[in-house]
């Protein structure tokens, strides 16, 4: 549930758009930087976007009996960190603004912030940590997804309550409408990719290897 | 799912798809940002009656039942924030909701708050359907490299939106696939099942991206695309007509305030 | 004979998945049709690849007009504008969202100047007859169509070898007759060609060579008959000689003809006949599409009706005739007015003026080789149609 075209005064779209511009910018620069050393992952990258996208699109069973879309930036954080989720989350708002009409145009800028920005950057953060004591993978994958898309929301909350009314008691009742529609989505969403992560250690080893390397502690 | 692919065939097919995308784009972004600066109801009514018209030219005013189902999910989410906009305004209370467990008080401000964003949102989805009935993905980073962003960024925005519509093709044909074995029944199951076609979809896009590679390289892909059609650009005529309705809306705003007509 | 493409010795590996190409030796001549066969896994598609240089060997070496290929990106970017090759799933070839930029997409990469783009997207997309289609979205192709603009991406660069994986796979048997009519099209006009595929009958009537791989080996490489004489090697990779081939042999064994000319195609197999039944067959009157003759419905109505077949051949015939004709009309190319005038009956074929010497040589060929007298008439001249009559009486 993205931030709707017209809920933003002019004056709080600008500002989360340059907010977000830096995080966007050095997003691409990564990306460039990724395609320079290695031109195969120009076509990784893409497939990658694209497999975002899709998924975003599926409609999952969540509690409250509505569907909801999943945001698939927690996977995309594991796989490639958070600069360049936040240029994949650029490209799909687009895509859903232009092929769905989710979202809007103005708002854009707020909307790749908690999407794309806050979101995985909280998510990945504890993906580091949790990789440094060696959290099992399915409780890592689950977190890491469930973390990305609770932040994103909390951050959408606290756009919207930034816009109306004194913030304190806006973000409360904004936050009780997300925590109703959008944590069993969290949850939701922090199982599929659990199961997924499973499915794919068996299928390809390889590939998962790939995504959930344990070389972030060897790094460290 | 499919609405995708009936919005990007609707874009081929719009009335409006010549008409210069980076012209029908700052149409579009003066028109909403207009009905944001605005303090009357007047002028996001007046967005959306252009943005209406605008949309039912695009579509040849055949309205598919796409277009109805996009309205309805952007009302629901409107009025569900818009009640709550409506709810935390303070304000003098004009009308309150006893529940259990908490009191819901609206206020009046908090109501004209609300119905002044809810038509935003209203005017602003026409808009944008208008925007998004008419121009296709690709006319869209035409437009964005017209307007100096990198190059790299539209070639990745066209190739990831080539590669979803080939991933959606696979999607469709694993989803009919699970459905006739059943993978829907219950919910739990329904989980499995998407958690399968994601493994399935994700494996296929490594190696499509792997012989993709191959591909280009057969290709003469040497880095960086040219075009062969330069997009249109943003010619002088729309840049005048952008200005007018700006200039138009913001008129229309001052008239309506000094004559205290809907004041939000 | 020039050989423009050779491999000596050539072996290659996937990490970790053991030999793809062994020993492999192969000479792929100017101007000439050559079959690759072999089961699924044989090395196919890894050794087209090597052929552009998009694989590099491990051991021996790959000859581009007999100069060894050299790996770096200029001389490879030089290679890969003269041998094109096509990948077996055209949405692994397509990159851009409509037609003509996917044309262009090669072009452009050689950096050619725009005006010369145009001209080759252009004459690619009428050859394989996508001129209607130039501005619509890729994805929304169908896959017979994607198939032909992955050719016609290909096209465009003018390659002097065309290299295709499968290209006759997933489609259905019309479209495929398309591909290998476009294919002959283009070898009239000089392009050499190699095709791999699993259908021995279609690479039967289709090939001047054959070049049979089994487990990353060239088991076989020679003429046709050759391979189907030999039955050893073919119980081994499991194929079967065409029905054809079968067919003629068993009827030489029962003494109804010499064995030879071995027969590519059904139809040739009819001329057989034909000529053991001393049974005259139809001529063909040529009409150049180039000069306006074209037909109108009525006049094809009539033609069939008055017991005469009516076909096209070339891509340039077929596109305007089907400008003047209903969409659900089809008729038949080259190889079916041969077929209906085996019959006896008359053919009326509409072509393009610079294909027809290229027919005359075909079917005086085929009147050669099973010993048939057909008749070709062609009576273009300046002043228009100079004679009206059918060639037999």
């Amino acid at each position: 549930m993205h931030i709707m075209e017209g809920f933003l005064s002019l004056e709080w779209a600008l500002f989360w758009t340059v907010v977000s511009a830096p995080f966007v910018v050095y997003g691409f620069y990564r990306v460039r930087r990724i395609i320079k050393e290695d031109p195969a992952q120009r076509t990784m990258l893409a497939l990658s976007g694209a497999f975002i996208f899709v998924m975003s699109s599926f409609k999952l069973p969540s509690v409250t009996g509505s569907s909801s879309h999943p945001t698939g930036t927690g996977f995309s954080t594991m796989f490639f960190g958070v600069g360049v989720t936040s240029v994949m989350s650029l490209i799909v708002l687009i895509f859903q603004a232009l092929l769905l009409a989710h979202g809007g145009l103005t708002t854009l800028g707020a909307n790749v912030f908690s999407m794309g920005i806050a979101g995985p950057f909280v998510a990945y953060a504890a993906f580091r940590a949790m990789t440094k004591v060696r959290v099992p993978t399915p409780a890592k994958v689950f977190i890491t997804v469930f973390l990305a898309d609770v932040f994103t929301y909390i951050t959408t909350a606290v756009q919207l309550a930034l816009a109306y009314g004194p913030f304190l008691s806006s973000l409360t009742s904004f936050l009780a409408v997300f925590t109703i529609t959008q944590i069993p989505l969290g949850i939701v969403e922090g199982i599929l990719f659990t199961i997924f992560v499973d499915y794919l250690e068996r299928a390809r080893p390889d590939l998962t290897e790939r995504i959930l390397p344990r070389r972030v502690a060897d790094e460290a | 799912m499919d609405d995708m692919f009936e919005l990007d065939e609707m874009a081929y097919r719009s009335a409006a798809l010549r008409w210069s995308p980076a012209g029908k784009f700052v149409l579009a972004l003066t028109m909403l940002v207009a009905s944001l600066l605005a303090n009357t109801l007047v002028v996001p009514l007046m967005v959306l009656l252009v943005g209406t018209i605008l949309l039912g030219y695009s579509v040849r005013f055949r309205f598919p039942k796409v277009i109805g189902a996009l309205v309805l999910e952007g009302i629901g989410i409107m009025v569900l924030g818009g009640a709550v906009i409506a709810a935390v305004t303070p304000g003098e209370t004009v009308w309150a909701i006893d529940l259990a467990l908490l009191k819901i008080t609206f206020s009046g401000e908090g109501i004209t708050t609300a119905s002044m964003v809810t038509l935003r949102a209203l005017a602003g989805i026409s808009v944008m359907l208008f925007f998004a009935t008419s121009t296709p993905i690709p006319h869209f980073a035409d437009m964005l490299v017209r307007f100096k962003v990198p190059k790299l960024f539209a070639e990745l925005m066209v190739m990831v939106y080539r590669y979803s519509f080939m991933l959606l093709d696979e999607v469709g044909r694993m989803h009919l696939a699970a459905e006739c074995r059943l993978g829907f029944h219950g919910r739990m199951n329904t989980l499995r099942t998407y958690a399968k076609m994601m493994t399935g979809m994700f494996i296929r896009s490594i190696e499509t991206s792997e012989r993709s590679n191959i591909g280009m390289q057969c290709r003469n892909y040497q880095g960086g695309v040219g075009m062969l059609r330069q997009p249109q650009g943003m010619s002088a005529p729309w840049a005048v007509l952008c200005l007018a309705v700006f200039l138009a809306l913001l008129e229309l705003n001052l008239f309506c305030e000094r004559c205290g007509i809907l004041l939000g | 004979m020039a050989v423009l493409l050779e491999c000596q010795g050539v072996s290659y590996d996937y990490p970790g998945r053991g030999a793809a190409l062994r020993d492999v030796h192969l000479e792929i001549v100017k101007g000439r049709k050559t079959a690759i066969i072999g089961p699924n896994g044989a090395g196919k598609s890894t050794l087209f690849l090597h052929l552009n240089g998009v694989l590099r060997p491990k051991g021996g070496q790959v000859r581009f007009q007999g100069e060894p290929i050299v790996y770096r990106n200029k001389d490879l970017s030089l290679l890969r504008k003269e041998v094109a090759v096509i990948l077996q799933n055209p949405d692994d070839q397509i990159f851009s969202a409509t037609v003509e930029e996917d044309v262009a997409f090669g072009p452009l990469n050689l950096g050619l100047p725009k005006e010369e783009i145009e001209a080759r997207v252009d004459e690619a997309l009428a050859l394989v007859d996508m001129t209607g289609e130039r501005e619509r979205p890729s994805q929304q192709l169908s896959f017979g169509q994607k198939k032909r603009l992955a050719l016609a991406g290909a096209l465009a660069m003018r390659p002097k070898v065309l290299i295709m994986d499968e290209p006759t796979a997933g489609l259905d048997p019309h479209m495929v007759q398309e591909v290998l009519e476009l294919t002959e099209e283009l070898h009239m006009k000089g392009i050499t060609l190699v095709m791999s595929t699993h259908e021995l009958e279609v690479a039967y009537s289709w090939a001047d060579d054959f070049v049979v791989m089994n487990l990353g080996k060239v088991v076989f490489s020679g003429p046709a008959e050759g391979l189907f004489a030999n039955r050893s090697l073919l119980e081994l990779i499991g194929f079967q000689a065409p029905d054809v081939y079968r067919m003629n042999e068993e009827m030489h064994r029962i003494g109804l003809f010499e064995l030879t000319p071995v027969p590519k195609h059904m139809t040739d197999l009819r001329m057989k006949f034909c000529r053991m039944n001393g049974r005259a067959m139809g001529g063909m009157s040529i009409r150049r599409v180039d000069k306006g003759e074209l037909p109108s419905i009525t006049e094809v109505h009539t033609l069939i009706s008055q017991g005469r077949a009516v076909g096209y051949y070339g891509s340039r015939a077929k596109h305007l005739l089907a400008t003047m004709l209903p969409s659900d009309v089809r008729l038949p190319g080259l190889r079916g007015c041969l077929d209906k005038m085996v019959d006896g009956r008359d053919a009326m074929l509409y072509t393009d003026g610079m294909l027809v010497p290229a027919i005359m040589d075909h079917i005086n060929n085929l009147a050669q080789r099973y010993g048939l007298a057909i008749n070709v008439m062609d009576g273009w001249t300046e002043e228009g149609h100079a004679a009206d009559g059918w060639p037999t009486g």
